[in-house]
């Protein structure tokens, strides 16, 4: 028992590479900024935890965890101390991510292949709603100050209670946009050449020659 | 930021350096809300982890306090302080931009649907549905609400605003927070606007080359990755480098560091840090208790 889980710690460890720590930034960084293109392209989601999950891919889900977390810290520096609660969620988002990297998920051989992309963005979802709805009803009241708030308020007027209001807000949303990161991120990934990937990412991904049939 | 999108389109058509160079100035701007103000203030010369500690305390206390008048007090005494120490422009405009929206949808939803909303506050006439009424129950869940994320805000920003990032990294460090901990964070806050402006070029070049802002939305999607991917491989590329450079200065080398910063860590630091913790200790005990 003792020996099994040092060993897990080592390994974890061992993740936390010098190309890690540098990669944890630039994630943090993709989160940012993405929010930038997103607003540029008019793309209807807000696409902020690519960063988050790109890291998870290439470097593990706990550098992943760590970018997360990092993420929200920054923003609650540069835009809003109200983005530090959320800090949770962004690690929860990096920790189911990088597990399914680690299982395989993100090799993709054959068109079909491409669902599994779908369930990994359905589960990420899901963690990403269990989570953070305590967060919105203990500390905001349900609300954020953005445009899903009407949605609240739509379900409120329709007489749900606030939890529920707030959950059918979010069941509306988060799919499509952790569905839509999820695959981004994999595309991204894949586009980075093999050379500079992590062992873990190139783990992760599989090999290109495998996408090449 | 959807005007920016439009705006560099006007400013090519007169484009000279200085132009350049303002746009890029915006888009540092933009993302790096509020900075360090310097200035001689007690706030400024409080050890940074003492204003941290002290911060967290508040917002425990403001979280676990019943109603709005305790969050509300507290907020007050903190726009007293943030006056004194001279940055309340800066938090305060901070304040208003998030808390402005927040404000208007929490009081206008909550005031309206909030499901133990009984005692109508006021009622006004309006055309296709009769009567629209507020109630005080949800106005004042929604006055809480508000004023524990004012408590929050004005803290955490007062804290920011007044501690210089270095100065907050080498604290940290002291006080046993790991120096690769406090180098990512440092390198995200400084990678960003970087990150932006490069991101920026990128999309202004793309354009150039017919990148369709109005496409379909799954060419749209595309495009974000086509977008994403250069500045990914463009930073991965030059992470090598960078690794190496922390490698060579003893980035993953154990045992004690020097800084060439110093961070005064006094006794009414350390006796404020005390204080703060047992007041919010006392102030759940207080609540929990039956």
């Amino acid at each position: 028992m003792a020996g099994e889980s040092s060993s897990i710690t080592e390994r974890a460890s061992e993740r936390f590479t010098t190309l890690a720590w540098v990669l944890i930034p630039v994630a943090v960084g993709i989160n940012v900024v993405g929010g930038t293109v997103t607003n540029f392209l008019r793309i209807p989601v807000y696409l902020d935890v690519i960063g988050t999950i790109l890291l998870a891919l290439l470097a593990g889900p706990l550098v992943g965890a760590v970018g997360g977390i990092l993420t929200n810290l920054v923003l609650g520096v540069t835009r809003s101390p109200t983005i530090i609660p959320f800090a949770v969620v962004n690690a929860a988002i990096a920790l189911v991510a990088g597990f399914f990297a680690m299982r395989g998920w993100f090799r993709i051989h054959e068109t079909r292949d491409y669902a599994k992309l779908a369930g990994v963005g359905v589960v990420v979802a899901l963690t990403s709603i269990v989570i953070s709805l305590p967060i919105v009803v203990t500390l905001f009241g349900g609300l954020t100050g953005t445009a899903p708030d009407i949605v609240v308020g739509a379900f409120l007027a329709a007489g749900f209670d606030l939890v529920p209001a707030v959950l059918a807000s979010q069941l509306v949303i988060e799919p499509i946009d952790k569905i839509s990161s999820v695959v981004i991120a994999y595309f991204i990934a894949k586009s980075v050449p093999e050379r500079y990937r992590p062992s873990f990412g190139q783990r992760a991904l599989g090999r290109d020659r495998d996408r090449d049939r | 930021m959807s005007t920016p999108s439009a705006n560099p389109k006007a400013e090519t058509d007169t484009a000279t350096d200085i132009d350049v160079e303002a746009l890029i100035e915006n888009a540092e701007g933009a993302d790096s809300l509020f900075e360090y103000r310097p200035g001689s203030s007690v706030l400024h010369r409080l050890n940074p982890v003492t204003k941290l500690v002290c911060s967290l305390a508040l917002v425990v206390i403001a979280f676990t306090l019943p109603n709005f008048w305790g969050p509300l007090a507290l907020s007050v005494v903190l726009l007293g302080l943030v006056l004194l120490a001279g940055v309340a422009k800066p938090v305060l405009a901070a304040v208003l931009a998030v808390g402005a929206p927040l404000a208007l949808s929490l009081v206008v939803i909550q005031g309206l649907f909030y499901p133990e909303n009984e005692t109508v506050l006021v009622a006004i006439g309006v055309p296709v549905i009769d009567q629209l009424a507020f109630y005080s129950e949800g106005v004042e869940f929604a006055l809480l609400v508000l004023f524990r994320l004012t408590v929050l805000m004005i803290a955490l920003l007062g804290t920011i605003v007044t501690t210089h990032p270095k100065k907050l990294t080498v604290a940290l460090m002291e006080k046993g927070v790991s120096s690769k901990i406090a180098y990512v964070f440092m390198a995200a806050l400084q990678f960003i606007p970087q990150m932006q402006r490069r991101a920026r070029s990128i999309l202004d070049a793309q354009q150039a080359r017919g990148l369709d802002t109005t496409a379909s939305l799954a060419s749209r999607l595309k495009s974000y990755v086509a977008l994403m991917a250069p500045l990914l491989i463009g930073t991965l590329i030059a992470t090598e480098t960078r690794a190496l450079a922390l490698e060579s200065r003893g980035f993953t080398r154990k045992g004690e560091r020097t800084y060439l910063l110093d961070v005064s860590d006094g006794t009414f630091d350390r006796a404020l840090r005390w204080l703060s913790v047992l007041a919010a200790i006392a102030v759940v005990v207080w609540r929990v208790a039956p």
